[in-house]
């Protein structure tokens, strides 16, 4: 956050109120309770920014109150025993929202609160101030003090909400985050009964903050934030915001497996885009539509549009689109196993954006040429492809990247059968993507420390990463992800000896394959239910399975061609043997 | 250990929690009026004597109540055998009952009777019978379930202190619970009461102590619910045979129900808040200078000023916790302007604060009714002036004839509103 933008935003008075209570709450080393008034989140978010600067070492929690978790002692006791006793700085906001419940309970508890050294600040609208003088009487005699930071003139609130709705998104931590959605939340609630704010300014919030939710995994909220904008946008006639909302669903329903639902949504979008004559969001659409298309295994589509794609990229002069273009196709020939072709797109991509000075991308060509080089299995070249890729996204301040490329490290020294340096990667990529709150890389990465315990032939503690993956992303509505986790599975009960458990799984992962249009999955899962079918003797049904999975692989120019075909071999081998 | 530096202060003056422990013993200033001593005697007089007494202890809301309790309970530890037992902790006090009430009281009683420091100590143990009924009681009656297994008979006393232990911890927490044991245990009360009785004589034949209750918390419920419970309740509180101390809502001290009730008791006490004005309006220097002494108490003299220290002793109309915040937000409201010591200007932000309060609070007809009572000092049993006593905004004060008056820190908002309207009494 901007420091200068913070003391912009409570000059004066409210300095003086804040270096109050940064005194109270440093020295009261016992605990105190104070209540901290304002009537726009936008200066509460400035002030608690602050406040937490101002405060270091002492650490600083914040809880947000609801009606289902109104009890501030309930977030007390339910620290760690140091953090019970540890000193500590809790903000507890919405207090309005959880209402007289909390009232209640500050009421009665505060006995059993004043037991706890923590510095507990309630941040508090004037009508909260209000509700907790008459409503928790008691509580409120015994409080150390009200610090206001209230805006008196409506012009200068006016402006302070305007300069912090219009921040860009920021994502550093999860903590970071959390703050977002509570600042951009709360402007929006601040907007709901106002008729001077511009609609631009709402399709903005609801805009910013869907993608926030995205970003956690909060797919439902994140859709229902779009939808507001979608309907705000066609109400207005606001046609581009309308495009963007109906682009941004079709991320999500992408991301859920549900290609359809998100082929629709971005024709929808790639219309309106058409409409307006807006090529750069048209060139967007095509590219998001290549990379369901690639999702679903249809190589030849994806790379249809992509090409598309790059086409109005170039007419436009967007070096930017061009390189992502680019770096998209070498994807699809790197997915068809075609490396000199998937090499030269990525260094094309790689130049471009060497030129445009754009580091995060370079980052992220040098990581998938690691992956070519991996492929290969030159595994000395892909290490130093995703070491220089890892560099730059630490200089970056990149976290998810250096997350990716630890991730991708680990892979490597898992093919070289050096399962403690992967696992050590996995654990450290994990950390991060964990402080990122980003849930999908959690699930992937533990799928794959599922893999590693599986080789080793651990199958107890393979069996339960792949469940705990499988768990987050059945809670995601990852379905493609869950598939993949549900087939793994499978695999361990077959090694298990469990067979007529691993064909259960088998046919569970296959079924979602199908529904979800996935046919390079379902591919897959049809070779392995050959496999299974072969172990058990069935060679006829084996034969047949693999003949599909073989068609299917052809069809796609799958790298997985060549070993379908082998194991064609061998079975039609046993069936001839046995006939 | 006094405030060596302003930084302390914030810590020193904490307006959460009575003083007890050493902090009882550094800071406790006795003031004039203070009932303890007559209580004392009414207690070593009476109830040593195996005599039932039970009193009611009122005072405004943050005038010291729960520090003057334990004090007195430091002093009469020896002589008796005391349950202090506090309704805000260990009850809902939003929707709390005379069923509650009693059975908190008993269950506390009963638990601490049986922890193992107290058990360790006593010449003569009780025997087990005495455990093994009440924890049937407890286990049928109260949690409403059968002793899943039985204790060995010197295990009794243990089951029952864990059985209230869990009862305790359900209680406050679970309003199913609550409406359960309710149902359940009020057409038992009396035999509660029977079971307390019992429990308190052993207790007075094995550890040579009589038993005393201190109730607190009693005096924090709304007013409905503390009329029902003083009022309609009446002979359920007063009914067992040991000694109470009940704390008492001041709103209710002065309602026209007041002479009923107190005819259940034997006698009722106010701790009188510190006067800083007589009912001339001339400066009372007695209480001003024993509010300036708690304030020495607590900190170094250089850390405020003559000035800050005056007005704040004001500022606080004689009420122990408002005197003990308004230091705390000054030294505060000091430290955020990087100052060494508390100035009067620091001081007149804490009393802003304070006045901030009474804005919020008071409606619009509280003007006219303060300012007349401003006028003649007069209490009366009227609700508005229950209403204000209870919210502070009206402050009473014992000088021989008991007499109020208005908040020193809402007087100038009150002021300010007569001198925009003319008075109406």
């Amino acid at each position: 956050m901007d420091e200068i933008k913070t003391r912009d935003a409570i000059a004066g008075r409210q300095g003086t109120e804040l270096a109050e209570l940064a005194a109270l709450l440093k020295h009261a080393e016992r605990g105190a309770w104070a209540f901290a008034v304002y009537n726009t989140v936008a200066v509460r978010e400035a002030t608690t920014a602050t406040l937490r600067q101002l405060l270091a070492p002492l650490p600083v929690h914040d809880w947000t109150l609801s009606p289902s978790a109104p009890n501030p002692l309930a977030y007390l006791d339910s620290l760690s025993p140091a953090g019970q006793t540890g000193r500590a700085v809790v903000f507890f906001f919405e207090a309005e929202r959880a209402g007289q419940a909390l009232w209640g309970f500050l009421e009665l508890q505060r006995e059993a609160l004043a037991r706890y050294p923590h510095g507990l600040v309630f941040w508090v609208t004037p009508a909260g101030r209000r509700d907790a003088l008459r409503r928790a009487p008691n509580f409120w005699s015994q409080r150390s003090g009200v610090f206001d930071f209230t805006v008196e003139s409506p012009q200068m609130l006016a402006q302070i909400q305007e300069r912090w709705a219009g921040q860009p998104v920021w994502i550093e931590s999860a903590a970071d985050v959390r703050r977002q959605i509570r600042l951009y939340e709360g402007l929006l609630n601040e907007y709901r009964d106002r008729t001077d704010v511009p609609t631009t300014a709402r399709l903005d919030l609801h805009e910013k903050l869907g993608r926030l939710y995205e970003f956690t995994g909060r797919r439902e909220e994140a859709v229902a934030e779009w939808q507001a904008e979608l309907k705000l946008a066609q109400e207005s006639g606001d046609r581009r915001a309308e495009a963007i909302s109906l682009h941004n669903m079709g991320i999500v329903a992408q991301e859920r497996g549900d290609y359809d639902a998100a082929l629709g949504l971005y024709r929808r979008s790639l219309e309106i885009m058409e409409a307006l004559g807006d090529r750069a969001g048209v060139s967007a659409s095509l590219h998001q539509m290549g990379m369901v298309a690639q999702a679903r295994g249809d190589y030849d589509a994806a790379l249809d549009y992509y090409r598309r794609s790059l086409e109005i990229d170039e007419s436009l002069g967007d070096p930017a689109g061009v390189s992502t273009s680019l770096h998209q196709m070498g994807n699809m020939a790197y997915l068809r196993g075609e490396y000199d072709a998937a090499l030269d797109l990525y260094r094309r991509s790689l130049k471009i954006k060497e030129e445009l000075g754009d580091r995060a991308g370079v980052s992220a060509s040098l990581h998938q040429m690691g992956r070519v080089a991996q492929e290969r299995g030159d595994h000395d070249a892909a290490l130093d492809l995703y070491r220089r890729s890892l560099e730059i996204a630490e200089s970056l301040g990149d976290r998810a990247g250096v997350s990716k490329s630890l991730w991708a490290m680990g892979i490597v020294a898992q093919e070289r059968n050096d399962y403690d340096t992967a696992l050590d990667y996995y654990q450290r990529s994990m950390e991060i993507a964990e402080v990122l709150g980003d849930q999908v890389g959690v699930s992937g990465i533990l799928h794959q420390m599922g893999n590693v315990a599986y080789l080793r032939g651990e199958y107890d503690a393979a069996l339960d990463y792949y469940r705990r993956s499988l768990e987050i992303k059945e809670s995601l509505g990852d379905r493609a992800g869950a598939a993949s986790s549900t087939d793994q599975m499978a695999l361990v009960f077959r090694q298990r000896g469990d067979l007529d458990k691993a064909l259960e799984w088998h046919q569970r992962a296959f079924k979602i394959r199908q529904e979800i249009g996935d046919r390079g999955g379902a591919a897959i899962s049809m070779a392995n239910l050959s496999l299974l079918h072969e172990q058990l003797g069935q060679l006829d049904r084996a034969l047949a399975l693999i003949g599909q999975a073989e068609a299917e692989f052809a069809r796609m120019g799958a790298a997985q061609l060549a070993q379908a075909r082998r194991d064609r071999a061998r079975i039609e081998a046993k069936v001839q043997g046995n006939g | 250990m006094k405030a060596q530096t302003l930084a302390d202060v914030v810590r020193v003056f904490d307006p959460r929690s009575p003083l007890e422990g050493d902090r009882l013993t550094d800071y406790y200033v006795d003031r004039p009026g203070n009932p303890l001593a007559r209580i004392k005697t009414y207690l070593q007089g009476l109830a040593l004597a195996d005599q039932s007494v039970k009193l009611l202890f009122t005072g405004h809301v943050g005038s010291g109540k729960s520090t003057a309790l334990n004090k007195l309970a430091e002093e009469l530890k020896r002589q008796f055998f005391i349950v202090a037992f506090d309704a805000n902790r260990s009850l809902n006090i939003a929707d709390l009952s005379y069923v509650d009430l009693l059975l908190g009281i008993a269950a506390t009683l009963f638990r601490r009777a049986t922890e193992a420091d107290v058990v360790a100590k006593a010449p003569g143990q009780i025997v087990a019978d005495v455990w093994e009924d009440i924890a049937r009681f407890f286990s049928t009656v109260v949690m409403g379930a059968t002793l899943a297994e039985l204790p060995a008979p010197s295990e009794w006393s243990v089951k029952v202190n864990a059985q209230v232990f869990e009862f305790q911890g359900k209680f406050a927490s679970q309003a199913s619970t609550r409406d359960e044991i309710r149902k359940r245990v009020e057409p038992r009360l009396m035999e509660l009461l029977d079971k307390m009785d019992f429990v308190a004589d052993q207790v007075r034949i094995n550890y040579k102590r009589p038993v005393l209750f201190f109730v607190e918390g009693t005096d924090k419920p709304d007013l409905k619910c503390a009329r029902e419970l003083f009022l309609e309740h009446t002979n359920s509180l007063t009914m067992y045979r040991a000694s109470a101390i009940y704390t008492f809502p001041v709103g209710l001290r002065y309602s026209a129900e007041f002479n009923l009730i107190k005819e259940s008791f034997n006698e009722h006490f106010m701790l009188p808040n510190v006067k800083v004005t007589n009912v001339d309006e001339s400066d009372n220097a007695e209480g001003l200078q024993l509010l300036s002494d708690v304030i020495a108490r607590r900190m170094e003299d250089n850390l405020i000023s003559v000035d800050a220290r005056d007005r704040l002793a004001r500022a606080s109309g004689g009420l122990m916790r408002t005197l003990i915040r308004l230091v705390q937000r000054a030294a505060v409201h000091a430290l955020g302007e990087g100052g060494q010591i508390i100035a009067p200007r620091n001081a007149e932000a804490a009393i802003s604060e304070e006045q901030a309060d009474f804005v919020a609070a008071l409606e619009t007809k509280d003007y006219a009714i303060l300012q007349a009572r401003h006028n003649d000092k007069r209490l009366s049993s009227d609700e508005d002036i229950q209403r204000l006593l209870q919210s502070r905004a009206l402050l009473e004060y014992a000088n021989g004839q008991p007499w109020c008056d208005v908040h020193p820190a809402a007087l100038p908002l009150v002021e300010k509103w007569t001198k925009s309207k003319p008075a109406t009494p």
